[in-house]
């Protein structure tokens, strides 16, 4: 039989590579995000003409000299460029933390807080905010977000390991203990405090926005997730042997506990980062893989790279519609997600009924 | 077919997606100076709201006044004839025209005891004046703070003693402090609770399920707006001369403002806060009622936010006031108005470029009482510093017997 004979027999019984699913959809997440980015970036309350914002990222790109409006300029470069990228980067880190959350723990449930690392930030950025320390610097609310997010992660996985025997399930439900005592704290600080504009801003945080994107923002948090995306994709082949039988990824060389506890500390990791300058942005983490897996498969080195990719997509449309539907007002971005994705993700669920109850 | 990915899923995918671009060319051709899309998110915590959890009440205390179940307004024939009931205006020392129209007083020439009052949670008579009345919101113990002695009030909430929060925090300070359980309230037993437009329903059913006799009383936006409630408090507690004499002001002092103003050049002004995010404050906000009393043109309104509403630097540029108000505790707002003033965005808006951002106390801004009045005071000689150099804006009195 002939090459390419063999090919096209191999294609119709196993469907295509997961290269060639990896970089169709990749393609197409790239492209939509592409055009969805354009979109963001020229609209908003503020009226900017398209071909000045045309002339001003051309000019940022050091392509012509834009003679733009001050003004336009900074709206554009200031607002809403790190705001889009913070969005992307955000929905991102969420979307392939809770594709490996919901691996790790072959539960569709999980989200990218499951072991407690969201409750960890909204405790620590209510800390900071009853200490009235962001009103010093606007740095000390992510960095607070994120020591908590890092404190919960490290407590969970000191409750897994006791004994020294580490184990998924003192995991799970040590997160979901640790998820709860946090949460508490958190209402009952919320409830305690005397300080209105203290309840104000600890609810305002938790409700969760990009809305405060800055490019420090972006700079401090693209590097964590990148790297973390990076190391995530890389590791997706043995969480695929990890998932279909342990005996044989161990046979095959796979450091079970190893490649567990990296990813399990870097999806946290990452999450920690997108909680710690968006506040607790609900739904992303857990309906994108799950979209993912219905569209493309549960091939890990194909659905975590685009669940990024898809996350970050859903999280730019998202606060792009939050941002002009009641202009020059806002709405919450989560509060779009929910609203979008939910409808969405039952549709999808109803369509796929016979592939849902395979996942 | 493209590999691997179902058609259908692509062709939804891209549906949603032309969908996006036509919400967001639509968003992209508004006039930021106008928009007409007005669906009201609000979000802030009023202040006058407390918030409280709901336990069983286990105590039942005894009251000079009764609570009739039935939301009927007539009053028994028996006490309609009863001659003690209308002592005569001539014995009064005050207007009672001035009681005629107030909505909530059942018999407006009844100025004896006992005496009916009807709101929306029922009918309730009062046997006599009463000793121990609480206040579940800020507002009405303010104004309850200028119509009778302090120590009269039950209890207030830990903040209540806020100074930039609260115009009673000198008198909170060292009163008798209770937490946000029903409960508390219960065994303070006092003879009437005058409860808000902004008060759960469910705390009121349990306080009048524990025998106490609750009145609703509104809070309205506007300073002008309270004064039939303010006659109403000062009627149910029989503190009615108090009550003229603290309406005349009101209404003295917002004639005194309204004289002033010529009605010419209003600027737009924008008052918002930042609580993590920006909100600004719009249509039917107590905010947005002051800047209108006091000449200017609530600019967030005029562009469409009703309410209290999230907002970005984006959408103040697009606003474009001339004037920026910031009531919020002074630590966050100084914060804030650095932030705006060196944000290249906003420097071709007016009120940056004329340096016109200021903050303002947000006790006399954001609670619902007489003390809105200070408010639209302040703001009129910010809008209009030439004209209102020569008006005396005193604080309001508390009561003094």
């Amino acid at each position: 039989m002939a090459e390419d004979e063999l090919k096209t027999v191999r294609y119709k019984m196993t469907g295509p590579s997961v290269t060639q699913r990896l970089f169709t959809g990749a393609a197409l997440l790239g492209l939509s995000t592409f055009i969805v980015a354009l979109i963001a970036v020229s609209v908003g309350p503020f009226n900017v003409p398209f071909s000045n914002t045309a002339s001003i990222m051309l000019d940022l790109v050091g392509l012509g000299d834009s003679t733009a409006d001050p003004t336009e300029r900074a709206i554009i470069q200031s607002i809403r460029l790190p705001r889009i990228l913070l969005a992307f980067m955000v929905g991102a880190g969420l979307g392939i933390s809770g594709g490996v959350m919901q691996a790790l723990f072959r539960n569709s449930m999980a989200d990218p807080g499951i072991i407690g690392v969201s409750s960890g930030g909204a405790a620590g950025a209510v800390v900071v905010i009853a200490l009235g320390l962001n009103t010093v610097s606007g740095f000390f609310l992510p960095l607070g977000a994120f020591i908590g997010s890092m404190i919960a992660m490290t407590v969970v996985f000191v409750i897994a390991n006791v004994g020294g025997r580490f184990s998924m399930a003192t995991l799970l439900l040590g997160g979901i203990a640790v998820s709860s005592f946090l949460s508490a704290i958190t209402t009952a600080i919320i409830i305690l405090t005397d300080d209105l504009t203290v309840q104000r801003q600890i609810i305002f945080w938790i409700a969760g926005g990009v809305d405060m994107a800055r490019w420090e923002s972006v700079q401090i948090v693209s590097p964590i997730i990148l790297v973390g995306v990076v190391i995530t994709v890389f590791a997706a082949r043995d969480l695929n042997l990890l998932l279909v039988s342990e005996d044989e990824a161990r046979s095959l060389g796979v450091r079970l506990g190893l490649i567990r506890s990296v990813l399990m500390i870097l999806a946290s990791l990452i999450t920690g980062a997108a909680v710690a300058f968006s506040g607790i942005i609900a739904f992303v983490g857990l309906v994108v893989p799950h979209v993912m897996r219905l569209i493309v498969g549960a091939d890990h080195r194909v659905l975590l790279p685009l669940s990024a990719l898809a996350g970050g997509l859903f999280l730019l449309v998202a606060d792009t519609a939050a941002r002009i539907i009641l202009s020059p007002a806002e709405l919450r971005v989560g509060i779009v997600t929910a609203m979008f994705g939910a409808p969405f993700f039952v549709y999808l669920l109803v369509k796929n009924r016979s592939r849902v109850s395979m996942l | 077919m493209l590999v691997g990915i179902k058609s259908s899923n692509v062709v939804g995918f891209f549906i949603g997606l032309v969908l996006l671009t036509f919400i967001a060319c639509d968003g992209s051709n508004s006039n930021p100076e106008k928009t007409s899309l007005k669906i009201s998110t609000v979000t802030p915590i009023p202040v006058e709201e407390v918030i409280q959890p709901q336990p069983t009440p286990t105590y039942m205390p005894t009251s000079t006044a009764t609570v009739v179940p039935s939301t009927s307004s007539s009053v028994s024939d028996e006490r309609a004839s009863t001659p003690t009931a209308d002592p005569g205006p001539a014995d009064l020392g005050f207007d009672v025209n001035r009681f005629k129209d107030v909505p909530g007083i059942v018999d407006t020439t009844n100025f004896g005891w006992p005496r009916d009052i009807e709101t929306s949670e029922g009918l309730v008579t009062l046997e006599k004046p009463p000793i121990k009345v609480h206040s579940l919101s800020l507002g009405h113990t303010e104004i309850l703070a200028a119509l009778m002695d302090f120590s009269k009030i039950s209890a207030v909430y830990s903040f209540f003693t806020d100074p930039e929060q609260s115009n009673i925090a000198d008198l909170a300070k060292s009163h008798n402090m209770i937490g946000f359980d029903p409960e508390e309230v219960v065994a303070l037993e006092p003879e009437i609770v005058i409860a808000s437009r902004f008060t759960d329903a469910d705390n009121v059913a349990l306080l009048k399920d524990a025998g106490i006799p609750v009145a609703r009383a509104s809070l309205e936006n506007s300073a002008l707006g309270n004064v039939p409630n303010i006659l109403l408090i000062g009627y149910m507690v029989g503190a009615e001369k108090e009550a003229v004499l603290l309406a005349d002001e009101i209404e003295d002092r917002m004639k005194a403002v309204g004289d002033i103003l010529n009605g010419d050049d209003l600027p737009r002004v924008l008052s918002i806060s930042k609580f993590t995010s920006i909100f600004a404050a719009g249509s039917d906000s107590t905010e947005g009622g002051i800047i209108e009393q006091a000449g200017g043109i609530n600019a967030a309104a005029d562009s469409g936010i009703e309410g209290h509403q999230q907002v970005t630097i984006e959408g103040i540029a697009a606003i474009n006031p001339d004037v920026i108000v910031v009531p919020q505790p002074i630590d966050g707002a100084h914060a804030f108005i650095k932030e705006l003033k060196s944000s290249a965005a906003l420097f071709e808006v007016p009120a940056l470029m004329n340096d016109r951002i200021y903050y303002v106390m947000p006790k006399y801004h954001t609670t619902l009482s007489h003390w809105n009045v200070r408010g639209v005071e302040e703001m009129a000689a910010l809008l209009f510093p030439s004209d209102f150099q020569d008006l005396d804006t005193n604080d309001f009195s508390h009561y003094t017997p």
